[in-house]
C-alpha cells in the first residue's frame, strides 16, 4: 500500500476561511426589525398614549419631523449593527487544520473551539426563510462526547460550502483513522461520474472519491437518481421552493458516499401527518378548553348581560381555537414539506422544512434507541412516528436555537407510517438493527399490573380526581357557611342565584372529572392489556401501550445504567419497575416500564452486565 | 429478590447525614417560622400555632435526625465487581443500579466541609447519561473505589 494515493481536500489546510459577506448586512436587519417590531409592540400602551396627545393637541409635533426622525434613527442603527457585524465577520474564521477543525470568533475576547476530526460525529445545516433567500445556512457540527458535548456554529455558509464541509469534514475524519491525515491533496471540487471504476485500486464508486483508496473521480455527468422515492404536492413545487439554493448558493455538492434507502412523504401522507400532528391539536384544544370553561363559568352567574356575552362569545372562541390550529398545522405542513431521509454510508440523514430547511444526520454508531410513537389520533387510524433518539449538543452556542422539539423528540426519521411498514422502514434506514426484538416478541405484564395501572391511574396518578377533591371540599366550606348563617344574602333571588351557581359549577366539575378519569381508565386497561416488553441479545424493547403508544428498542450498548426500582405495595406483589437510562437527549433519557415481575427485573440487571468470556 | 450487594458504607456517615439534614431543616423551619409571623399579628389567636409549629419541627427532627439515618445506613450497599458497579439504596422507594464500566466515563471523588471534618469522601461513577454518588466513604477506601473504578473502567472490553 505505499503507493496509496493521497485524499483530495476542498480546503486548503491551515488556511483560514472567512463566513460569507451577507452575515454583515442579512443579520443586522433581521435584527434591527426584530427589534423594531419589539419595541413597536412592547410599548403600544405608550403609542396610544402619544397619538391620543397628539390628537388631543396637547403635543404639537410635524409628522414628516418625526418619520424623518424614525427612518434616521433606523439607519443608524442598522449603520451601527453593520459596522458591529462588519468587525464581527473580519474576527471569525473557520480553519481545516491537520487534526482538527478550529472556528475563530469574538471582537474583543478571541474564542476559538476546535473539534478534531476523529470526534465529528454530525454535521448538520439550517437555514432560516432569510437565509434561504440568500442561499446561506447555519452548519453545526456535533462532536462525540457525553451530555457536556458542545457543537460548534459555523454562521452564513454558503449551500455549497456547507456541502463541501460536510464531506471534507468526514473525508478528512475518514483520513485520520487511516493514518494519512498528513498526505491530504488540495484539489477542487469535481463532480463524480455515476459509477466510475477507480483507476488505482479498480474499486466500483459512486462517490466523489474512491472508498477504497481516497483516489479522486474523474469529472462526469451527474449523479444517479436515489432509489425509492415518494413524492408529495409540496415536492411538486420543489424546481421553484425545494430545490431553491438562494443567491449565494452555489452548485450542488455530490455526495461522499452511495446513497443506499432514501423515502419522502406522499401527498397524503404529508397532509395526515398535518392533521393528526399532536402538537396544533393541544395547543388548539388547550386554548379553546380555557376559554370554554370561562364562558361556562360566566353562563352560570344567571344574568343577562353574562348571558349576552357568553352567546357572543362562543362563535368567537370557536373561531380562536380553529385559528390555533390550522395556524399549528401550517406551521407542521411547512416544516415536514419536502421530507426526505436517506441512508448514505454509515449515517442517517433528514432534509425538512420548506421555507426554513434543516439538514440535519446521524452516525448509525450513534444512534441511542429507536422510538415508535403513536398519539392518540394517530392509533385511532392506525399510524405512528418513527424517530431516533441521539446525543442533543447543549452546547452555549445552541442557546439561541429553540428549536425544542429536535430535541424532545430525537431526529423524526418518519412523521407519519402504518405500523405494519414500520419495520421496512426500520430495515431500509438502519440494516445493522435488523435482529431487534419484535411486538410479536415481548412478554406481557402479569395480571397484578392490571388493577394496580387502574388504581394508578385513575386515583394517585389523576389529577383531575385531585382537583375536583380540592373544589369539592372548598365547596362543601362554602355550603356550610351559608347554611349555617355566616353569609348573609341580600335577598332571596340572589340567593338562588348563588345556589344554582354552586350546583352548576359543582355539575360541571364533576362531569369533567368524570370525564377525565374515564379516559384514564380506559388508557389503564389498554396500558395494562398490550404492553409489554422484550430483551435478546443486543436490544431492549420496552412497550407501554395505553390511549396513546410509546415503543422503544434500546441497543444493549447504548443502556448507561439499568434499574429497578420498588415501592411497598410493588414488593408485596413482587413487582419492580424497569429502567434503561440513555445518553439520548441533552441530559439523559429514562425508558420505563412499571410493574414487571421482579424476577425478571433482576434478570434484566444481570443481563446488563458485560458479558466477558474471561 | 437476588441478594444484596456486599459492601457497606462507613458508620459515620450516619452522622454526616445528621449534621446535613439539621442543617437543612433548621434554614427551612427558620424560613417556615419567619413566614408564620405575620400570624401572631391576629388578635385572639394567641400562640397556638407555634405551638404546632414547633411540634411539627420537633416531629421532623425527630425523624431525620433519629429514625431516618440507621434505616438509610443499612439500605445503602454497593458492591464493585470486576465489571460493573452494583448499587442499592431506598427505604420506601428500592432501587437497584447495575453500571457496567465500559459505559463509565469518569470517576472522581468528592469531599465537602462536613465529609472533610469526618475524614470521609463520597465517590462519584458518571456515564454519558448521569452521575452515581456512593456517599460517606473512609478518605482511604474512596481513594482506592475511585482508581479500582476508574481502573475497570479503563480496562474494560466486551464481547458482543
Amino acid at each position: 500500500m505505499e503507493q496509496q494515493k493521497p485524499y483530495v481536500a476542498t480546503f486548503e489546510t491551515g488556511r483560514h476561511y472567512q463566513v460569507h459577506k451577507s452575515y454583515i448586512w442579512v443579520g443586522p436587519i433581521v435584527a434591527v426589525f426584530a427589534m423594531a417590531f419589539l419595541t413597536l409592540v412592547n410599548g403600544i400602551q405608550g403609542w396610544i398614549e402619544l397619538a391620543k396627545a397628539i390628537q388631543a393637541g396637547d403635543i404639537h409635533v410635524n409628522p414628516l419631523l418625526v418619520i424623518g426622525l424614525i427612518v434616521l434613527g433606523l439607519i443608524v442603527l442598522i449603520g451601527l449593527f453593520i459596522g458591529l457585524y462588519a468587525l464581527a465577520w473580519r474576527n471569525m474564521s473557520y480553519v481545516f487544520d491537520e487534526r482538527e477543525f478550529s472556528f475563530y470568533s469574538g471582537i474583543i475576547t478571541k474564542r476559538r473551539v476546535h473539534v478534531p476530526y476523529a470526534r465529528v460525529q454530525s454535521v448538520n445545516h439550517r437555514a432560516s426563510l432569510i437565509q434561504r433567500l440568500f442561499g446561506v445556512c447555519t452548519v453545526t457540527i456535533d462532536s462525540a462526547g457525553g451530555s457536556a458535548n458542545k457543537g460548534v456554529r459555523v454562521p452564513y455558509l454558503q449551500l455549497e460550502t456547507a456541502e463541501r464541509m460536510r464531506v471534507e469534514l468526514f473525508m478528512r475524519k475518514a483520513a485520520v483513522a487511516a493514518g494519512m491525515e498528513t498526505s491530504l491533496q488540495f484539489g477542487s471540487a469535481q463532480r463524480p461520474s455515476t459509477q466510475w471504476t477507480c483507476p488505482h485500486c479498480g474499486t466500483q464508486n459512486t462517490a466523489r472519491f474512491c472508498v477504497e483508496c481516497g483516489v479522486a473521480a474523474p469529472v462526469a455527468a451527474p449523479q444517479a437518481a436515489a432509489p425509492q422515492k415518494a413524492h408529495n404536492m409540496l415536492d411538486g413545487a420543489a424546481g421553484i421552493v425545494g430545490d431553491w439554493r438562494g443567491i449565494y448558493g452555489g452548485e450542488a455538492v455530490f455526495g461522499e458516499e452511495p446513497v443506499t434507502y432514501e423515502h419522502g412523504l406522499t401527498n397524503h401522507e404529508l397532509l395526515l401527518t398535518t392533521i393528526s400532528h399532536d402538537t396544533p391539536i393541544a395547543v388548539a384544544l388547550t386554548v379553546g378548553l380555557t376559554f370554554v370553561i370561562m364562558m361556562a363559568f360566566v353562563l352560570l352567574v344567571q344574568d343577562e348581560v353574562a348571558r349576552t356575552i357568553a352567546l357572543f362569545a362562543f362563535p368567537i372562541i370557536v373561531g380562536i381555537t380553529l385559528a390555533t390550529w390550522v395556524f399549528g398545522m401550517v406551521g407542521v405542513l411547512l416544516s415536514y414539506g419536502n421530507f426526505r431521509t436517506r441512508r448514505r454510508g454509515s449515517r442517517i440523514e433528514v432534509e425538512r422544512g420548506l421555507l426554513a430547511r434543516e439538514s440535519s444526520g446521524i452516525d448509525i454508531e450513534r444512534v441511542q434507541s429507536v422510538e415508535i410513537r403513536q398519539s392518540f389520533i394517530r392509533r385511532l387510524i392506525g399510524y405512528c412516528e418513527v424517530s431516533l433518539g441521539r446525543i442533543d449538543a447543549a452546547g452555549e452556542q445552541n442557546k439561541g436555537n429553540n428549536n425544542s422539539k429536535a430535541n424532545t423528540k430525537g431526529l423524526v426519521v418518519h412523521p407519519f407510517v402504518k405500523v405494519d411498514r414500520v419495520d421496512e422502514i426500520i430495515d431500509g434506514l438502519a440494516p445493522e438493527l435488523a435482529d431487534r426484538p419484535r411486538r410479536t416478541d415481548g412478554t406481557p405484564l402479569p395480571k397484578q399490573a392490571f388493577r394496580r395501572a387502574l388504581l394508578r391511574r385513575c386515583l394517585w396518578y389523576n389529577w383531575a380526581l385531585w382537583i375536583a377533591v380540592f373544589l369539592l371540599v372548598c365547596w362543601g366550606i362554602l355550603a356550610a357557611m351559608t347554611n349555617s348563617g355566616v353569609v348573609h344574602f341580600a335577598s332571596a333571588a340572589s340567593r338562588a342565584q348563588y345556589d344554582a351557581f354552586m350546583t352548576g359549577s359543582l355539575i360541571l366539575v364533576v362531569a369533567i372529572c368524570a370525564v377525565i378519569t374515564v379516559g384514564k381508565g380506559v388508557g389503564a386497561v389498554l396500558w395494562a392489556r398490550h404492553s409489554h416488553y422484550a430483551w435478546n441479545r443486543n436490544y431492549l424493547l420496552l412497550h407501554n401501550d395505553g390511549l396513546s403508544t410509546a415503543d422503544s428498542i434500546i441497543p444493549r450498548k447504548k443502556i448507561q445504567a439499568g434499574t429497578t426500582r420498588s415501592n411497598p405495595f410493588q414488593r408485596r406483589l413482587s413487582l419492580v419497575t424497569l429502567q434503561a437510562v440513555t445518553a439520548a437527549g441533552t441530559r439523559s433519557t429514562v425508558a420505563k416500564l412499571v410493574d414487571v415481575p421482579a424476577e425478571a427485573g433482576a434478570a434484566y440487571l444481570d443481563w446488563i452486565k458485560p458479558r466477558t468470556s474471561s | 429478590m437476588k441478594e444484596m450487594p456486599a459492601n457497606q458504607l462507613d458508620p459515620r456517615v450516619k452522622a454526616v447525614w445528621r449534621i446535613n439534614d439539621a442543617i437543612w431543616i433548621t434554614i427551612i423551619g427558620l424560613c417556615v417560622g419567619v413566614a408564620l409571623t405575620p400570624i401572631a399579628m391576629i388578635p385572639d389567636v394567641g400562640m397556638w400555632p407555634f405551638a404546632v409549629f414547633g411540634i411539627c419541627m420537633l416531629v421532623i427532627y425527630i425523624v431525620w435526625l433519629v429514625v431516618l439515618p440507621p434505616i438509610r445506613y443499612a439500605r445503602w450497599r454497593y458492591e464493585v465487581s470486576t465489571d460493573y458497579l452494583d448499587i442499592a439504596k431506598g427505604i420506601v422507594w428500592r432501587k437497584r443500579y447495575t453500571i457496567p464500566f465500559i459505559r463509565v466515563q469518569n470517576t472522581d471523588t468528592r469531599q465537602g466541609p462536613i465529609l472533610r471534618a469526618f475524614k470521609l469522601a463520597s465517590v462519584t461513577v458518571a456515564t454519558a447519561a448521569k452521575e452515581h454518588e456512593i456517599p460517606g466513604l473512609d478518605f482511604e477506601v474512596a481513594e482506592q473505589l475511585r482508581d479500582r473504578a476508574a481502573e475497570l473502567a479503563r480496562i474494560a472490553r466486551e464481547d458482543v
